[in-house]
């Protein structure tokens, strides 16, 4: 049951939707940060009476059993959170959904600003210019 | 355990950032026949291993390459930063800093400002804060000088300054990004201005220019960002100072008012450098530190810790800006509410910057409620949608908010260090009016919603004030040299010095007053 219990917290967590995938099918290798807020998933489990229970119970009640566990034990709660969205939104899956690219920086880079961008700035600029000095002396 | 006792030098420099390095290379070109010694607690950094060239850098943006070395210690301390953990459960804001060669300009975002001529002299104009010992115009050769030594991407002619040397590459590009925010300020007639930025827009300097890459505050890969690991110290070496790594300085030796070197900690054990002159760097936070743990007195010492206020407010347009990409701190900013004007309701003023946007799972760690269906609503509405527009304002130098040691031995051999600061009324007040003129900017650059963070905690990145420049030993640290009152050959080159922090991000300040420190040693020894 185990493997299935982690599985609907993550969902939990971060269901789908539309492209965007479930955090049980993004990828994720979970089970590091899983077994470091162990103690958060074990308030989880008992807030639903059991882990059967939580992965019986349908995505509404599940939001409210994290919501009653995190709601008692805030620090802890939020720390698997942040720990759990590092780990999704940096998996490719999720950030090609998000309408990004899964690739590294670099070496690569990215193009910024549009060839009329500086003639446009430069004409803007031109009345800021014109107030001379607004620093005092 | 025995300490190992080396020849002496003339000049040992503690730490190698941002002042060690504007200082070391200044005194080492104008007073050659010195022996010079840097002392830094951490090692260089290796490019080729850092977080931009992994698909999966964003996991290290939140954990092991953190800006924050308390939350890289709680990933594991693997960056290769030397951190040490800072109490900073009494702070409003969290220290933020790098400890290896660079110092804190290796995750720096490089905006380069300086300060006004009105920074230098808060006390005769507004009543509040204290005069700098010197004015800008004393300062301004200096800037000068430690511009050319960084390279500074920017335009010259911007009203809100004293003219400036034409600046050797245009400003980085302002992007989409950059662009609304220039058309929402213009169609409120208020200032603004492309930044000044150490970061090649150009190939510069050996360096090459910037490819908008985006994670700037992990280090720069391609070396198109200034640091001073390569704009100072591969020169200051060249000149035969001598830089030692991993040489945690424990205690800087003092005996009837005067110093007579120090001790540092290495791998190999404990080491005595005697030396006529001693330079501490180590930061706000590291030079309180060390100078408290050595037994220096002045009453200001580790007070008065200024970070700057700070907030921000988050704007989402209907169309796509840039995403997650370019230099995060260098588009734009305005100066218009800068100076002081009373009927705001409070004096100084506050600076607005347009930043760029961060990498998915950073603005996923920044909602409100960061998990569930509403956060896939918040973010899908946000991402590549969104400009914030950083709010910073003068925070004043108050003796209540400070450095001070633990009382308990940290693992680096040092007393444990704290910080407790809470933000004034000043600068809430201040922020506040600075919050309201945002959202009139982004309302006017055609964002549809707004969404203000009053107060931003990890925004420590500057650590100002905390052995402070003055004439009258009670309230000051230094003099205007960066000399410790009352201990001969004790002097301070770092963002400690500052008598007041302006409004503006100080690494420009930084670098020329340590230039000017140097130029004041040199023409003392010479
Ligand atoms: C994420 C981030 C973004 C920033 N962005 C900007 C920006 O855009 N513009 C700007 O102007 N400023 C920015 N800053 C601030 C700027 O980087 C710092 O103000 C500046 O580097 C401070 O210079 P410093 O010489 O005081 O100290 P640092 O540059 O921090 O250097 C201190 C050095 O001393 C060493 N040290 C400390 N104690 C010891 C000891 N006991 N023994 C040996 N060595 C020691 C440390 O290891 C470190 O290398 C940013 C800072 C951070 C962290
Ligand atoms: S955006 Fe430019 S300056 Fe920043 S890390 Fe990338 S290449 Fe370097």
């Amino acid at each position: 049951m185990k493997a299935s219990f982690d599985d609907a917290v993550l969902d939990t967590l971060f269901p789908g939707l539309g492209a965007i995938p479930p955090a049980s099918r993004a990828g994720l290798d979970a089970t590091a940060v899983l077994t470091r807020h162990g103690a958060m998933l074990t308030a989880i489990a008992a807030a639903a009476g059991g882990e059967d229970a939580f992965v019986a119970a349908d995505p509404g009640t599940r939001t409210v059993l994290v919501e009653t566990a995190g709601t008692a034990e805030p620090a802890a709660f939020q720390a698997l959170v942040l720990a759990v969205s590092a780990l999704y939104h940096a998996s490719a899956p999720v950030v090609e959904a998000y309408g990004w690219v899964a690739r590294a920086p670099q070496p690569r880079g990215f193009a910024v600003g549009a060839p009329a961008d500086v003639a446009e700035a430069a004409q803007l600029l031109e009345k800021v210019r014109a107030r001379r000095q607004i620093w005092r002396a | 355990m025995s300490v190992k006792r080396l020849e002496p030098v003339d000049v040992v420099v503690v730490g190698a950032g941002l002042g060690a390095a504007a200082f070391t290379r200044h005194l080492a070109e104008e007073a050659p026949s010195l022996s010079i010694v840097v002392l830094e607690r951490g090692g260089w950094v290796d490019r080729a291993a850092l977080p931009a060239y992994q698909a999966d850098f964003q996991r290290d943006v939140l954990g092991p390459y953190a800006t924050s070395p308390n939350v890289r210690l709680a990933a594991g301390g693997i960056a290769p930063s030397a951190d040490y953990a800072i109490d900073d459960s009494q702070s409003d804001f969290k220290p933020l800093m790098w400890s290896g060669v660079g110092g804190s300009t290796i995750n720096w975002a490089a905006h380069f400002p300086r300060f006004h001529p009105s920074d230098f002299r808060t006390r005769t104009l507004d009543g509040v804060g204290d005069d700098w010992p010197f004015t800008y115009a004393d300062l301004e050769p200096f800037y000068d000088l430690n511009d050319a030594r960084f390279g500074i991407a920017g335009l010259a002619g911007d009203p809100a300054y004293p003219p400036k040397p034409q600046r050797p590459m245009p400003p980085i590009a302002l992007g989409r990004l950059g662009m609304t925010a220039a058309r929402g300020f213009d169609r409120l007639g208020w200032h603004w201005w492309p930044v000044d930025s150490a970061i090649n827009s150009r190939v510069h300097d050996g360096r090459p220019a910037c490819n908008h890459c985006g994670p700037c505050q992990q280090g720069c890969v391609t070396g198109a960002k200034a640091s001073t690991d390569m704009t100072h110290w591969p020169q200051v070496i060249a000149r035969g100072v001598e830089m030692r790594t991993g040489a945690v300085v424990l205690q800087v030796e003092i005996a009837a008012g005067r110093v007579s070197g120090v001790t540092y900690r290495t791998a190999e054990g404990d080491v005595f450098q005697p030396a006529g002159t001693v330079v501490v760097a180590g930061n706000g936070v590291g030079t309180a530190r060390l100078l408290l743990a050595s037994g220096v007195t002045a009453p200001a010492l580790g007070r008065n810790l200024m970070y700057h206020g700070a907030g921000y407010v988050r704007g989402f347009f209907a169309e796509d800006l840039d995403g997650p990409v370019g230099p995060t701190g260098c588009s734009i900013y305005s100066h218009e509410f800068y100076e002081t004007d009373r009927s705001r309701g409070f004096v100084r003023g506050v600076h607005l910057q347009a930043t760029r946007e961060n990498p998915l799972a950073v603005q996923a760690a920044r909602l409100a409620r960061p998990w569930g269906e509403e956060a896939h609503a918040a973010l899908l509405r946000e991402f590549r949608r969104s400009m914030a527009i950083l709010v910073v304002n003068e925070d004043l130098p108050e003796p209540e908010n400070h450095v001070a040691l633990t009382g308990e031995t940290a693992a680096d051999g040092l007393p444990g260090v704290k910080v407790v600061y809470r933000l004034s009324d000043h600068s809430r007040r201040a922020l506040d009016f600075g919050l309201d003129r945002a959202e009139e900017m982004l309302r006017a650059a055609g964002a549809v919603e707004t969404v203000r963070v009053p107060l931003a905690p990890f925004t420590g990145w500057h650590l100002l004030g905390t052995a402070r420049m003055g004439t009258d030993p009670a309230t000051s640290v230094t003099d205007g040299s960066g000399r410790v009152h009352g201990v001969s050959g004790l002097i301070v080159a770092d963002g400690s010095l500052f008598t007041t922090s302006a409004a503006v991000n100080p690494g420009s300040t930084i670098g020329a007053v340590a230039t000017k420190v140097a130029d004041d040693l040199a023409r003392a020894v010479a």
